[in-house]
């Protein structure tokens, strides 16, 4: 994937509509915006940085999970075996970036007030307990549709593709635009690339 | 696609945004709200809040069956007491109660409504024209956002606002607005368009005290004092004309008063016989009715003997009066630097290409790629009028108003449906030769300027025929100022369609007081709010989830993305079915209107309001169901065969945009005032009425050429007050309307600037402040707001920003309570603070902080 | 100008038929009238409270005002056309709320 900070505006669009496509539980989050403040004023910079797992080809996360249930799809894509995490949190102090999210109790959106439809609908009792994050929409993906968060986002700041295919969009952009990584040095070679914001 | 699991296509409510959604419904159950691709309105993709809809729609919190109140006593935080009642003793004793009103003096109903939901004002403003009574308001709505800049959208552009076009313009700056920045009308296409602007390389200038939305992806952030936006735009104005000598001959001349000769009466010089204005014809060296002269020999400058007086071009006495603006002065106001103002006037006047054509869709057009915009920023004060019309001359000196490249209103011209013809609208000459809007719906009609008289309406409205609303509706001295201008009744009851005014308005204990004394009050609500506590009646409403309309997205002046592309029109239904005893609130009102006997003078509104033709008219006699007036609207314009069911089926009807309809000033015969010659004639009569009601009166407000006039939080003189406070709105909230929502507030909660006080760290760092620290904002009126202080490099060192409209504290809004500052609970609603030209609220306050 | 006069029944609806005292009118107006003579007699008859809700400025009307002829919206410039029949005018003024001009 790669992600234009250029375009993005920080409207939270695509954290949003990742938590409808997915039900997470509250304060869990696959794809999250951040904001950060540079230089000082009146010369100042805001930077909207959406964020996501960045499906590393060297996940540190993978490396760590005692039981195999944090693994690398066909594709590329690091998906974590519901039924097999056993929730030792090994991944998410592996991931350098933040992106897993242990749910440790059943959520709700209202406390005390029940389920809604919706998340009796989502929410189920065997996501509790484990680690979560994003796959990539990998049923979306399957069934033909880009991720949840690409389709939406207004700016088209996000774009998804195939990083190995030179001739893909993904790949067209990285050079164009000069697309980096997040913190290369940790070797962890994620496949998310940022688009300066400038 | 099965019964058990299908996507409806439908309308976003959570802003007056309006985009197009559709809706993932699987058993019964709203799983997935995402953007409906097939419109232009939002192209597929949604914003934050849109996408969030489903926790609205499930709020255990709603209301689903009517209440009553069995607690008299009313106030802030006092229990109603709540009891709940059948529909049919609700609206046995609503319908009592309007119809006695309504036969004794129907102007004692107020009606009052949100903003947000917009498919409520064709209905509510249809019931209250029924009904008879000129009482209406948004809540704050046109106060905070609208009076100033809709006015001068109005004038300039016949639309309600305006934004770059995106396509091609070059050079844009904004000043304290957002589009194409997450928020407002036509947010997410505008987001969309922004972003190719971008990456095309458009530079954009913001003009803002705080770089948070539109700032952040700025070429350029110039930090300025709020309410001094007209100190500024002035000086450009004046490096512009005087320095840099650039302006667009020809436009000024035949699309704009520029040529019109003025007097020593500041007023125009007329023609004897046909009392039209005269202009200066250079090449038959005498002066002629505006519309008999040949326009490349028009004067815009010298001095002439014309109708027995001596008379410049007005275009010439702007030229004059803007030359005491220098860009020094403005520095002083402003603090934005005066080199920074050369430059930017420089770099705006050289971008502007005057002169300069392009060929698009085989037409040769005027292209002119820059362009100024102004909106909530610039317009969220007592001087709003003249901040708005000195931005605006920017673009009118150049000739960048609806053509290639520069401002664009929203579509004040559609010339319909190519099977149909319809909608169709353009603007039009009217007196004096100058622009008169061409739009139905939600009639905008600055212009003409109807004579002031004594006003008739709760907010002295006739009195300022500039105004949208006026402070009156809702502030302290509102008794005083009904007495003083002798309004012969008071309210007797107040409809309310899910406003939040005790949020909205300005300090809730003023409003608060003012809704006490309204003795009966009935509001539909979605969940029970802040406003509620001063109900009588509330009636369970339909979420926008659950109800229909067939005009979401219309006057496509309002809404509707600008620039070239396609028209939409969608239609929005019921994605899920409502539960409990939820209703339409629109269907009620039609019950109402029949329960009243009003049925004859709200269809023939409705054939007027809505456009509807042939037969699809209402009859005076008939009663209908709102489901049937939609079907009627849809009909009219689209066709027998395009009712209903037909869009209940495809969502949206869509057709290519024509480039008459986009570049429309080159095409249409209109003009508009760069000299505000009515203003004069205006104030004389206007200050008569009000000296003879005992109500002071400054002239300088209706100078017919733009100044730079101060607000109350510039001539606060206590020198402990030393910060100029602002609230500005959140990309993740929608005023106070969406604090509820539990997954906004979750990401508002982790979001450094939504809930929180942002501070200059410098400014913070001297006064001893903490990132995180809980500081009082306290006014010179002794009012005083607590909050959470952000220390951060984004606002201007004389200013804090409060984000949004939150800081609820009623406990029927479990998510909302607590969450975030309620910033209007500052500001001082009454006279002083509103503007005495078009009655806009001043919603800057001079503030101190305290530990 | 013709001097057979006929007479039309006018209705006043929306808060007109509070500035008017009822809701009905019968006017004798003349064979060749418009819509505006209609709204001049009915201004000069109803008083400065009516004249100025229909008008804008002296000879002007308000552009938000409406006028019917048989239910069927009309021009103010429209002669009163009938049938043969009794014509019904009707004439309501709509709300400018948005934008100024109330
Ligand atoms: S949806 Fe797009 S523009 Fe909005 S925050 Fe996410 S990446 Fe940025
Ligand atoms: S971002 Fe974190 S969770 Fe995702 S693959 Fe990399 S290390 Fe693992
Ligand atoms: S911009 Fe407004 S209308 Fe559009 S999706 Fe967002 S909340 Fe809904």
């Amino acid at each position: 994937m790669v992600i234009d900070l250029k375009r993005c505006i920080g409207c939270y669009g695509c954290q949003l509509s990742c938590k409808a496509e997915h039900g997470t539980p509250p304060g869990v989050f696959f794809a999250r915006v951040i904001k950060r403040e540079f230089g000082t004023f009146p010369n100042t910079q805001l930077v909207f940085l959406p964020t996501l797992c960045f499906h590393c080809t060297n996940a540190p996360c993978v490396d760590v999970c005692p039981t195999g249930a944090s693994h690398y799809r066909e594709g590329g894509v690091v998906d974590i075996t519901r039924e097999e995490c056993v929730g030792c949190l090994a991944c998410t102090q592996a991931c350098p970036y933040g992106a897993r999210y242990f749910n440790d109790a059943p959520g709700a959106y209202f406390p005390g007030q029940g389920l809604t439809p919706y998340e009796q609908a989502k929410y189920s009792d065997d996501n509790v307990g484990i680690v979560m994050k994003c796959n990539f929409c990998i049923d979306r993906v399957t069934a033909g549709l880009e991720p949840a968060c690409v389709a939406n986002c207004a700016s088209r700041a996000r774009t998804f593709g195939d990083l190995d295919d030179p001739g893909s969009e993904v790949s067209h952009l990285i050079r164009l635009r000069g697309g980096e990584q997040l913190q290369p040095e940790l070797g962890t070679h994620p496949n998310v690339y940022y688009l300066p914001p400038a | 696609m099965t019964a058990s699991d299908r996507w409806v296509a439908s309308t976003c409510g959570l802003c007056y945004g309006t985009c197009s959604i559709r809706g993932h419904v699987k058993d019964d159950v709203l799983v997935k709200i995402e953007g409906n691709p097939e419109s232009e309105i939002g192209r597929g993709r949604l914003c934050g809040k849109g996408v969030s809809g489903i926790m609205t729609l499930y709020d255990p919190n709603r209301v689903n069956a009517p209440l009553k109140r069995t607690n008299p006593l009313k106030g802030k935080g006092v229990d109603p007491g709540w009891q709940e009642i059948s529909w049919a003793e609700a609206l046995d004793e609503v319908a009592g109660r309007l119809k006695k009103v309504h036969d004794d003096d129907p102007r004692k109903l107020f009606i009052q409504r949100t903003t947000t939901n917009t498919s409520i004002r064709a209905p509510m403003m249809m019931f209250g024209a029924a009904f008879g009574t000129p009482n209406s308001w948004a809540a704050g709505g046109g106060l905070h956002c609208g009076n100033g800049a809709h006015l001068i959208g109005g004038i300039y552009h016949a639309s309600w606002s305006l934004v770059p076009d995106f396509q091609h313009c070059k050079y844009a700056i904004y000043f304290g607005a957002s589009k194409g920045h997450g928020a407002g009308h036509v947010a997410c296409t505008n987001m969309q368009q922004a972003a190719d602007a971008r990456i095309r390389g458009m530079k954009l200038v913001v003009v803002d005290p705080m770089s948070n939305f539109a700032s952040a992806k700025a070429t350029e952030w110039v930090p300025i004092r709020p309410g001094t936006d007209a100190a500024m735009g002035l000086a450009m104005v004046n490096v512009i004309l005087n320095d840099l000598g650039v302006w667009d001959a020809e436009y000024l001349a035949t699309k704009t008063n520029a040529p019109y000769l003025i007097g020593p009466d500041r007023c125009y010089v007329r023609d004897a016989d046909t009392k039209k204005p005269l202009v200066w014809d250079t090449g038959r060296g005498r002066a002629v009715p505006y519309d008999d002269a040949d326009a490349a020999g028009l004067a815009l400058e010298g001095e002439y003997d014309a109708g027995g007086v001596r008379a410049r071009p007005a275009f010439a006495r702007l030229r004059e009066h803007v030359r005491q603006f220098t860009p020094e002065w403005a520095e002083g106001l402003s603090t934005v630097p005066a080199a920074a103002i050369r430059r930017i006037a420089r770099e705006f006047a050289t971008e502007a290409m005057v002169g300069s054509t392009i060929v698009i869709d085989g037409q040769r057009l005027p292209y002119r790629p820059v362009a100024a915009i102004y909106f909530r920023g610039a317009q969220g004060h007592k001087n709003s009028v003249h901040n708005c019309y000195t931005l605006e001359l920017l673009n009118q000196i150049v000739g960048a108003a609806d053509v290639v490249g520069g401002a664009l209103g929203f579509n004040p011209v559609c010339y319909g449906h190519p099977e149909t013809g319809k909608p169709w609208y353009e603007p039009k000459p009217g007196p004096d030769g100058l622009m008169v809007t061409g739009t139905w719906v939600a009639p905008h009609l600055p212009y003409p300027i109807p004579d002031p008289k004594h006003p008739e309406s709760m907010s002295l409205g006739g009195l300022f025929p500039l105004g949208m609303f006026g402070t009156t509706m809702a502030s302290r001295d509102q008794e005083e100022l009904w007495t003083q201008f002798k309004l012969p009744y008071r309210p007797e009851i107040m409809l309310n369609y899910g406003a939040n005014s005790l949020l909205s308005v300005g300090n809730s204990d003023t409003v608060a007081e003012t809704l006490t004394r309204i003795p009966f009050v009935v509001s539909f609500e979605i969940t029970l709010t802040e406003f509620s506590e001063f109900a009588d009646i509330v009636l369970p409403d339909t979420s926008y989830l659950e109800s229909l309309d067939s005009r979401p997205n219309v006057p496509f002046i309002f809404n509707h993305p600008a620039g070239q592309g396609q028209w939409s029109w969608p239609i929005r239904q019921p994605v899920v079915a409502p539960e409990g005893q939820r209703r339409q609130c629109a269907d009620v009102l039609l019950e109402l209107v029949d329960r009243i006997g009003i049925r004859e003078e709200f269809n023939a509104i409705a054939n007027t309001h809505l456009k509807l033709d042939g037969p699809h008219r209402l009859d005076f006699k008939t009663p209908y169901t709102y489901a049937e007036v939609c079907d009627r609207e849809l009909k009219s314009h689209f066709g027998a065969e395009r009712g209903l069911e037909w869009f209940r089926e495809h969502g949206v009807i869509s057709w290519p945009k024509r480039v008459e309809e986009v570049y429309w000033r080159p095409f249409l015969k209109v003009r508009v005032p760069i000299y505000w010659e009515f203003l004069v004639g205006l104030n004389a009569k206007a200050k008569t009425i009000a000296n003879a009601r005992g109500l002071t009166w400054d002239d300088a407000w209706y100078d017919p050429l733009p100044r730079w006039l101060p607000c109350p939080s510039h001539e606060v003189r206590d020198a402990r007050y030393d910060l100029w406070g602002f609230y500005y709105r959140d990309t993740l909230h929608t005023n106070s309307f969406t604090n509820e929502n539990p997954w906004l507030d979750e990401a508002a909660r982790l979001d450094p600037y939504s809930y929180t006080i942002a501070v200059n760290a410098a400014t913070g760092r001297r006064k001893g402040l903490r990132d995180g620290q809980e500081v009082w904002l306290e006014s010179p009126h002794n009012r005083r707001v607590r909050g959470r202080v952000r220390l951060t490099e984004t606002v201007h060192p004389d200013c804090v920003g409060v984000g949004g409209c939150a800081g609820h504290w009623a406990k029927t809004l479990p998510i909302a309570r607590g969450k975030g500052i309620m910033f209007n609970d500052l500001l001082e609603v009454d006279w002083d603070h509103g503007s005495p030209v078009n009655l806009n609220l001043d919603t800057c306050v001079k503030l101190r902080i305290v530990a | 100008m013709a001097t057979t006069g006929r007479v039309v029944s006018v209705k006043f609806l929306g808060f007109l038929q509070r500035l008017a005292g009822h809701r009905e009118a019968s006017v004798e107006v003349a064979a060749d009238a418009t819509l505006a003579d209609l709204l001049d007699a009915l201004a000069r008859s109803y008083g400065p409270a009516f004249a100025s809700a229909i008008f804008r400025t002296p000879g002007d009307v308000h552009t938000h005002l409406r006028v019917f002829v048989n239910e069927e919206e009309a021009q103010v410039t429209d002669r009163i056309v009938t049938g043969g029949e009794a014509a019904q005018v009707a004439v309501l003024v709509v709300p400018g709320f948005e934008g100024g001009s109330r």
